[in-house]
């Protein structure tokens, strides 16, 4: 029995931030990973159908979205140099495909240098803040991450500054505690 | 001069985007200097935006979203 639901209508809200991330942590272009992220989003409509549930949805997604990663690094390989794509690396094409999957980092292995722990913060910070009231995770989002004024905001959503400050107060608050454990 | 801790905590949040007010800095500062608990949290709020800043994150704006909304919309 299945025990996940896709729910297409809420994919862009709950998870269009957390996917981005993970994407643009790995192709480090924030237009080619806006685009893998709204490619997974038509991947996962499409193969809806397959979908067992036993994953839960942002897992199956981010699934979907390494694969798009890795197909962005091929297409981009197959247009270079031919000489520079083959480098003795064996060439039976099975295995040029699990070498490439080696090449997308991935989150659950751990490695010693920054940049690694640097994806993983950023995801843990996104997935913490997907938990927050819509309302505090956009202001905070958009003051901390966005970096906007608040001048620039409070005209954005029609609030007052101090009504800002309370929700960034409590929204930094709350992420703190749900970071708690592991970052601090 | 006084300031509650809620007030102070509300503050000290303030300054991790520099936007408290060089007097309220100075009560902030002045309540920290003597209460534990709020120090901590001082201490943590700091360290919380370092860890902003390290995890160089991104977000796609609301507009963006909407965008992707409405194409996936086309596809159902």
């Amino acid at each position: 029995m299945s025990t996940h639901q896709l729910n297409p209508n809420t994919w862009v809200d709950q998870y269009a931030d957390y996917l981005f991330n993970y994407a643009v942590a790995r192709v480090s272009d924030a237009e080619i990973a806006k685009d893998l992220v709204q490619e997974t989003f038509f991947a996962g409509l499409k193969s809806a159908k397959n979908y067992k549930g036993d994953a839960a949805e942002r897992t199956w997604l981010i699934a979907i979205l390494k694969r798009k990663v890795i197909d962005h690094y091929r297409k981009i390989n197959s247009k270079k140099g031919k000489a520079e794509v083959r480098m003795g690396y064996t060439n039976t094409s099975e295995e040029e495909g699990d070498w490439l999957e080696e090449r997308v980092a991935d989150p659950f292995n751990r490695g010693g240098d920054d940049s690694i722990e640097n994806k993983e913060l950023g995801l843990a910070i996104q997935d913490c803040l997907s938990k927050l009231p819509k309302k505090q995770s956009l202001v905070f989002s958009m003051k901390t991450i966005q970096g906007m004024s608040t001048e620039d905001i409070c005209n954005e959503l029609g609030i007052n500054p101090s009504n800002l400050w309370v929700m960034i107060h409590r929204a930094r608050t709350t992420l703190m505690g749900c970071m708690n454990q592991t970052w601090f | 001069m006084k300031i509650s801790c809620e007030k102070a905590t509300e503050l000290c949040t303030r300054s991790q985007y520099e936007e408290a007010t060089w007097w309220q800095v100075i009560k902030l500062k002045l309540h920290l200097f003597y209460c534990k608990s709020c120090s901590k949290f001082s201490a943590k709020n700091s360290k919380f935006t370092t860890l902003c800043e390290q995890a160089n994150m991104h977000v796609i704006t609301e507009n963006e979203k909407e965008a992707m909304k409405e194409q996936l919309r086309k596809q159902l």
